[in-house]
């Protein structure tokens, strides 16, 4: 009856926490006593997650938390939220997984971490991945937004890989896309060459995964702003989404195959998109492969001219 | 050993056996006395030994010698066509007492010798197209068989003879045989290409990390210089603290203060002594 002596001591260490929170005329006490209730509190809640009261100890830890709070210490309220967002999980209660995230990420915050309000607020999405992506794709957004305000934005490179194989996961390439030109923006800050580089041919490879013109262009729009990057611009990611360009304008599905197969950047890239390209083409071909050839052949001119690779990797008309 | 040492120890060794090594040649002919006839004769006995090597190609069984000691003759009769000949030109005009006659006698000797080199069997045939000739009609404009000539019309001299491309039976073997193993050293050089890209990939992978860490590690190193600064501060104080509260005076007064409790608490000791004992 192990369980059984568990409960009692946490209804036990509850009650008196309680007790504690509540003014006594007897104890000569006008207010709470909030540092001595935020152990009890704690107490309670491990011991009610040991005998297995998901639910008592979620509102265990809430108290600790808010105890914790006035206490003044946010730190350790912060702690207490994540907890309880964690067995929200456990529970199945995905809106509070997401409400607690958000609570321990501001309390992280007036705390003065802001780099660990953001932590917590990708962990708490990584939970949230299968059973609500929406909910997921926003707090990955708002720990994106985090770590940018504490000029931290390099660190999180594991948080926009995360993020961007939770959208690719759920089809939305264009977000994807977006938010991996963010991440190469992200790597400039720290001069990661190599993730930056291998953010921008992510991109185009989401893009063009998404299997219709519109998409198509848009990539090819995207590859150019692109090269714009100096690191970026004569790189082998560059050279090898070029020759992706060529084949899709060449119109042969084949040949596309063959360049993704043939060319090392496109295996070396992150697990997700490395499968989207190993996909390519995909959709109606014919539209696809009319946008690029509009583009690579005719428009691309004057726009790539300038600020085409490095090398003259493609049959561009090069001023 | 380096090749160093083994320069010094051969050239030991040649010291030391020097007296063993031939006698040395003749000594050379004055020269400047008659260049063109003992250059003449130099050709004609280069000649020769182009003969006795022909000689001895002809008795040769395996094909692979035959073909090299033959391309070995065709090598030498062209340079002897072209820069022996050439030198023997140009002294041809030089030398004492050369007068017209002797000029064009000369010329008549040098046809003869040509002639004679290309009389030399060197397994091609004997319908070799003689463009020596027209190089004779321009005195000093023969071009140096060392030099490259680009020529528009079409290969010339020993290319030209349409035998000189043709396939045998051991060529086509060879070339098999080269191309079999470019295509293994390709398949091969894939993949250590496959290789090295991966690990050119970790290496920037291991690159963009450090780089990354490089910030947080600066900051962490911030933080603790604060916090030492702070903790250095916090033990100056402390000690000032200390040592006031370990201050004679105090140390004194302290001492009195606690006399005159002992002397009271006695003092209160005697007087409800002596009420109990009335």
């Amino acid at each position: 009856m192990d369980r059984g002596r568990k409960l009692e001591e946490a209804e036990h260490h509850m009650r008196k926490a309680n007790k504690l929170w509540a003014p006594s005329i007897f104890e000569l006490r006008l207010k709470p006593d909030w540092e001595g209730a935020a152990p009890l509190y704690e107490k309670a809640a491990l011991a009610y997650k040991q005998a297995g009261d998901l639910e008592k100890s979620r509102a265990a830890y809430e108290r600790a938390a808010m105890s914790q709070e006035k206490i003044g210490s946010t730190w350790h309220a912060a702690k207490h939220l994540e907890t309880a967002s964690q067995i929200s999980k456990d529970l199945g209660d995905w809106a509070q997984v997401a409400e607690f995230a958000r609570q321990a990420a501001s309390a992280f915050a007036q705390a003065g971490r802001p780099t660990a309000g953001a932590d917590a607020l990708s962990r708490g999405a990584k939970q949230l991945e299968e059973a609500s992506p929406s909910d997921a794709h926003a707090l990955y957004s708002e720990a994106l937004d985090m770590y940018e305000v504490d000029g931290k934005e390099g660190q999180a490179s594991d948080v926009f890989r995360q993020a961007a194989a939770c959208l690719v996961r759920n089809g939305k390439f264009s977000d994807a896309a977006a938010l991996l030109m963010r991440f190469g923006q992200a790597c400039e800050s720290v001069n990661a060459r190599s993730s930056q580089c291998k953010a921008y041919l992510g991109a185009v490879v989401a893009l063009l995964y998404a299997g219709d013109a519109r998409e198509a262009w848009q990539a090819r729009v995207v590859f150019q702003d692109a090269l714009a990057v100096d690191a970026f611009s004569g790189s082998e990611e560059a050279f090898a989404a070029d020759a992706l360009f060529l084949a899709y304008a060449g119109g042969a599905a084949d040949a596309v195959r063959g360049v993704v197969q043939s060319k090392a950047p496109f295996r070396q890239l992150d697990t997700a998109l490395g499968r989207l390209a190993a996909k390519l083409p995909v959709g109606d071909f014919e539209p696809q492969a009319r946008a690029a050839k509009d583009l690579v052949g005719g428009g691309d001119g004057g726009g790539g001219g300038g600020a085409g690779p490095c090398g003259g990797g493609s049959d561009d008309e090069l001023m | 050993m380096s090749l160093y040492d083994v320069q010094q120890r051969a050239d030991a060794i040649l010291q030391k056996y020097a007296q063993y090594e031939p006698q040395a040649k003749s000594p050379a002919p004055k020269a400047g006395v008659d260049p063109f006839n003992e250059e003449l004769a130099a050709l004609h006995a280069a000649v020769d030994e182009l003969m006795r090597q022909a000689a001895d190609v002809a008795e040769e069984k395996s094909r692979t010698a035959v073909a090299t000691k033959n391309a070995e003759i065709r090598r030498s009769k062209q340079q002897l066509l072209t820069d022996g000949i050439e030198g023997l030109t140009k002294k041809s005009r030089r030398g004492r007492g050369v007068t017209r006659a002797a000029y064009e006698e000369r010329q008549q000797k040098i046809k003869e010798l040509v002639d004679r080199v290309y009389s030399v069997p060197d397994g091609m045939g004997a319908n070799r197209s003689r463009s020596f000739s027209s190089k004779m009609n321009s005195f000093g404009a023969a071009s140096s068989g060392s030099s490259l000539t680009l020529s528009i019309g079409g290969p010339s001299g020993i290319a030209a003879n349409p035998l000189w491309h043709k396939a045998t039976e051991d060529t086509a073997r060879f070339e098999q045989e080269w191309e079999a193993s470019r295509a293994r050293q390709d398949e091969a050089l894939d993949r250590i290409e496959r290789g090295v890209s991966s690990l050119a990939d970790l290496a920037k992978a291991a690159g963009d990390e450090l780089a990354r860490q490089a910030p947080v590690l600066d900051e962490a190193d911030r933080q603790t210089g604060a916090a030492a600064r702070g903790v250095r501060s916090n033990n100056a104080k402390l000690r000032g603290v200390v040592l006031q509260v370990r201050g004679k005076r105090n140390f004194c007064i302290d001492v009195t203060l606690m006399v005159i409790l002992l002397g009271l608490v006695a003092y209160l000791v005697t007087v409800v002594q002596k009420w109990q004992k009335h």
